[in-house]
């Protein structure tokens, strides 16, 4: 276990269930400012469940969550975003009907007064992500599939993240984008902001990761700097294909 | 608010024991069965608290023969099926001696059977012609019907020199009914109907509707219709401009209808119960003295009178005087007497019933009234 | 014939005007929540007898309207807090059934309160016909149609520049997404409901004097509502409108060409016969919010 001190995200015997079947049992993890920390494991073992859980779209079933030292486990989902953690979640979820300049813009809904800081965090989206820039106009859901995973991820960023809880960044693209989707995250750890990765592709996370935690049946199993989890040879028997 | 749909009467009677007037004989049981609530309240609620105001009337009177009356009611929401059940219950279970009701011809239709089998006289509170045409031995009724109102409307017409006229009319049971009443009759009257409009009697906008009428050759425009409706057909002509007189049936006989047609009822004409134009009666009239006691004290009770409350008020009064003449409430004696019914003065008009009439109305039961200067006037 | 035409158009627009207005009001429910709001007719009938109550009580024309609209919006908030939001995560049939228990509550009430008989309310300027060629119509039809066009393009403006009409769109197309960006779902089903039920008090006010208003009127408002926005494309707000004016037409149309007795049966089968070619109406899914 790290040293709980200064931590930024801090769970403790975080429980959930749906319906009757338990789908976390008792995590307990830590996240320092500045760190960007994966969780990986099979699919199925609670990874999104667990982010879900910490932004509070997904109730509780017991545990507590503080961030940045306050209690924020009993907040609505929209206060917790308020605390300024912001959640990219699986499968994007991009608002199809919507131009991509209206999803990020709604990405800037709590800062939506603050206009002078949205118009110059929109261009830094723009030129993180150039792409979308070019198809600002555009609706959301034209877009393929890597570009909905920049849109969704640049629309995080405008709510003025302190922590990212990314959910499988990488599910559904080709190797070349997966590559670039990591390079970004990894920039954006690089600036300043704080990452929790959840991803099934253990080995790029790891790659990108300063620590890691290893999630099995809902349950923490392992936790430790990413580059002994790669090393690690039961990790690289159960998620790393060898 | 009347969510109860029983035994009304039979608290009532108990009340009435309770205040400490004493009856020797069983009660006299008058059953009825109205709707009460539902869509078709505006019969049967003016109709359950007439037939309520004058039991209890009687009762602190002594009763009738000496015997107390009691009132059993069951609220058909207007459907037929229910009023079978009902009608059943009452003959069998309350073993009621004469049913006063069915404030609809469907309710009334579907209670014949039952009546007929047991023998038991009922006095329907329903307009349908068809209630005692062909005659039923037990079933009679006190509402003028919609054909009389049509021959009255035609018999104006002719007056006024009226050849041809158009007409429109709802939706709902009471419009159909009265216009096959007025598409049978018109041609025996030397009448032609050149055009034949409908509406939802729930729409708003009847313009296009009139706007037809408008291109035709009619004299005339007649509207069958009850509720809102004929209110916004008559603004809906006087807003196309439409300068031809207007007719409306008894369906819009209160003062609701000049209320909400505004000026645009100025010179509609219609035949209307006398209870409408009650105060406008020639001293003479052997009706106006009835129908100036029954609204004044309808009017104490429970505001304003409707025609409704007195079908009631004459069923119930030819019932108890039959019940009085027959000196009892063997079933078979007391329909006799109600067939016997002669010169009673009601508020539908004198009823003279006989075998072959089980209503027992002429067609001058109507006054034609015309609308002028937002009141109604007996024009005839 | 040709100003018979008219007439049947004059007609046709300002009853359609009236559907457009309820069938908006459905769509904008039915988008941020799935559900159809069925108590959506009643709506337009507490408006018009708040009003005429008011009115009657002696408080001055413009005012009656505003406490009016205020009024029924208090009733749609107070049907989305004790009703609709206690039953979250209940099927959306469960939910529909509530707005129908609803409706028939809100229908009893009014009757308890304004009787069973029929009100009327004075026209906004005069009820002196207004000739067209050898049409007519009342000024009133011109508040129909006038007052409708501006709330309708109001709605649009509303979701097209206001973040708070994005984030309802965004609460309708993905209610998760939406709570992730901080937007708090809980009061934007407040803000739908307040908003159909301002939209249906404002139609009411509007047809009032030209129909009568009695406790159950809401009724049959309500089902042609529910079929513009069907017709429109449930869920499409503009749809909606185009649905109800639609709609209107086609029953005027139908009266004056063909026949007054079949003119429902006419729409209803037109309505039929568009959902049988385009199951998800004229502007369904797709074209969807881009209002």
């Amino acid at each position: 276990m790290p040293s709980t001190e200064a931590a930024l995200l801090q769970v403790e015997g975080l429980c959930s269930h749906y319906g009757p079947v338990r789908v976390l049992s008792h995590v307990s993890l830590a996240v320092r400012a500045g760190e960007l920390v994966a969780i990986v494991g099979a699919n199925g073992a609670g990874k999104s469940t667990l982010l879900r859980s910490l932004s509070a779209v997904q109730p509780k079933s017991g545990g507590t969550v503080r961030f940045d030292g306050r209690d924020i486990s009993r907040l609505p989902a929209h206060r917790v975003v308020a605390a300024g953690v912001c959640h990219v979640p699986e499968g994007r979820q991009v608002f199809a009907p919507l131009s991509v300049e209206d999803n990020l813009r709604l990405g800037a809904y709590l800062h939506r007064q603050e206009r002078a800081w949205v118009e110059r965090e929109l261009d830094r989206v723009y030129t993180l992500f150039p792409i979308l820039g070019e198809r600002r106009a555009q609706l959301a859901g034209t877009l393929s599939g890597g570009q909905q995973q920049m849109l969704s991820i640049g629309r995080a960023l405008l709510g003025r993240p302190r922590l990212l809880l990314l959910d499988e960044p990488s599910m559904g693209l080709a190797p070349l984008l997966v590559e670039e989707i990591f390079r970004v995250v990894r920039e954006l750890n690089r600036s300043g902001v704080t990452v929790l990765l959840v991803e099934q592709n253990a080995r790029a996370a790891l790659a990108i990761a300063d620590r890691g935690y290893v999630l099995e049946t809902g349950r923490v199993v392992l936790s430790a700097a990413a580059s002994e989890l790669l090393a690690d040879e039961g990790v690289r028997r159960a998620y790393l294909g060898r | 608010m009347h969510m109860r749909k029983r035994f009304f009467g039979l608290i009532l009677g108990a009340g009435v024991l309770a205040a400490g007037s004493s009856f020797a004989a069983d009660p006299i049981r008058i059953g009825t069965f109205l709707t009460v609530t539902g869509p078709a309240s505006f019969l049967g609620d003016p109709e359950l608290r007439t037939l309520q105001m004058y039991v209890e009337e009687l009762n602190a009177r002594g009763g009738v023969l000496g015997r107390k009356l009691e009132l059993v009611h069951y609220d058909t929401v207007g459907q037929a099926k229910e009023a079978v059940t009902f009608v059943k219950r009452l003959i069998q279970n309350d073993k009621v001696d004469v049913i006063v009701g069915g404030s609809s011809t469907g309710d009334t239709m579907a209670a014949i059977p039952e009546v007929e089998k047991a023998g038991i006289p009922l006095i329907s509170l329903a307009g349908g012609v068809e209630i005692v045409e062909p005659v039923k031995k037990w079933v009679f009724k006190t509402p003028h019907t919609d054909r009389m109102a049509a021959i009255r409307i035609f018999e104006d017409m002719k007056k006024r020199g009226i050849r041809k006229f158009a007409l429109i009319s709802g939706d709902g049971g009471y419009d159909k009914s009265g216009r096959k009443q007025v598409l049978e009759l018109a041609p025996s009257h030397g009448l032609e109907v050149v055009a034949d409009e409908s509406y939802g009697n729930k729409d708003t906008d009847m313009t296009t509707q009139l706007t037809k009428i408008r291109a035709t050759d009619a004299q005339a425009i007649l509207n069958f219709g009850f509720g809102a409706a004929p209110a916004i057909v008559t603004r809906n002509v006087r807003q196309l401009g439409i300068t031809l007189p207007v007719y409306q049936s008894h369906g819009v006989g209160s003062k609701k209808f000049i209320e909400m047609a505004g000026e645009a009822a100025e010179g509609v004409r219609l035949p209307a119960a006398a209870l409408v134009v009650a105060e406008q009666l020639a001293d003479s009239d052997p009706q106006k003295k009835v129908l100036l006691d029954y609204k004044a004290k309808f009017q104490a009770k429970h505001g304003e009178v409707s025609t409704f409350g007195g079908h009631a008020y004459d069923g119930f009064f030819i019932a108890v005087e039959a019940i009085q003449r027959a000196g009892g409430t063997d079933p078979a004696r007391v329909r006799d007497e109600i067939e016997k019914t002669r010169g009673f003065v009601g508020t539908a008009g004198v009823f003279h019933m006989s075998p072959q009439d089980h209503m027992g109305l002429s067609v001058d039961a109507f006054k034609m009234v015309e609308v002028r200067k937002g009141n109604w006037v007996i024009i005839d | 014939m040709l100003d018979s035409l008219l007439q049947f158009l004059i007609t046709g627009v300002t009853v359609g005007s009236t559907y457009a207005l309820v069938g908006l009001g459905f769509a904008i429910i039915y988008n941020a929540s799935d559900v159809v709001n069925f108590a959506q007719g009643e709506f337009v009938m507490i408006g018009a007898m708040v009003a005429i109550s008011l009115l009657g009580a002696g408080t001055p024309f413009p005012l009656a309207l505003l406490l009016a609209v205020m009024a029924t919006v208090a009733v749609g908030l107070v049907l989305e807090a004790l009703a609709v939001e206690p039953a979250r995560g209940a099927p959306v049939v469960t939910l529909v059934i509530i707005t129908i228990g609803a409706s028939i509550l809100l229908r009893g009430v009014a009757l308890l309160v304004w009787g069973k008989d029929f009100h009327a309310m004075p026209h906004f300027s005069g009820d002196a016909p207004l000739h067209l060629g050898s049409a007519t119509l009342l000024p009133q039809n011109l508040w129909v149609m006038g007052g409708t066009a501006a709330l309708v393009l109001a709605v649009r403006q509303f979701f097209r520049r206001t973040s708070a009409g994005k984030a309802l769109l965004a609460c309708s197309c993905n209610r998760t997404a939406a709570q992730l960006m901080g937007i708090n779902v809980r009061r934007m089903m407040l803000l739908a409901y307040g908003l159909s039920a301002a939209l249906g008090a404002v139609a009411g006010l509007l047809v009032a004097p030209i129909t009568f208003t009695s406790y159950d009127s809401g009724v049959m408002l309500g089902l042609k509502g529910f079929s513009a926005a069907i017709l429109g494309g449930m869920g499409n707000p503009m749809g909606a409108v185009a649905g109800g004016l639609l709609l209107g037409v086609l029953e005027s149309l139908s009266a004056g060409l063909i026949s007054s007795g079949y003119k429902d049966a006419i729409a209803f089968v037109v309505v039929l016969l568009v959902l049988f070619l385009r199951p998800s109406g004229l502007f369904g899914k797709g074209a969807v919010e881009r209002a």
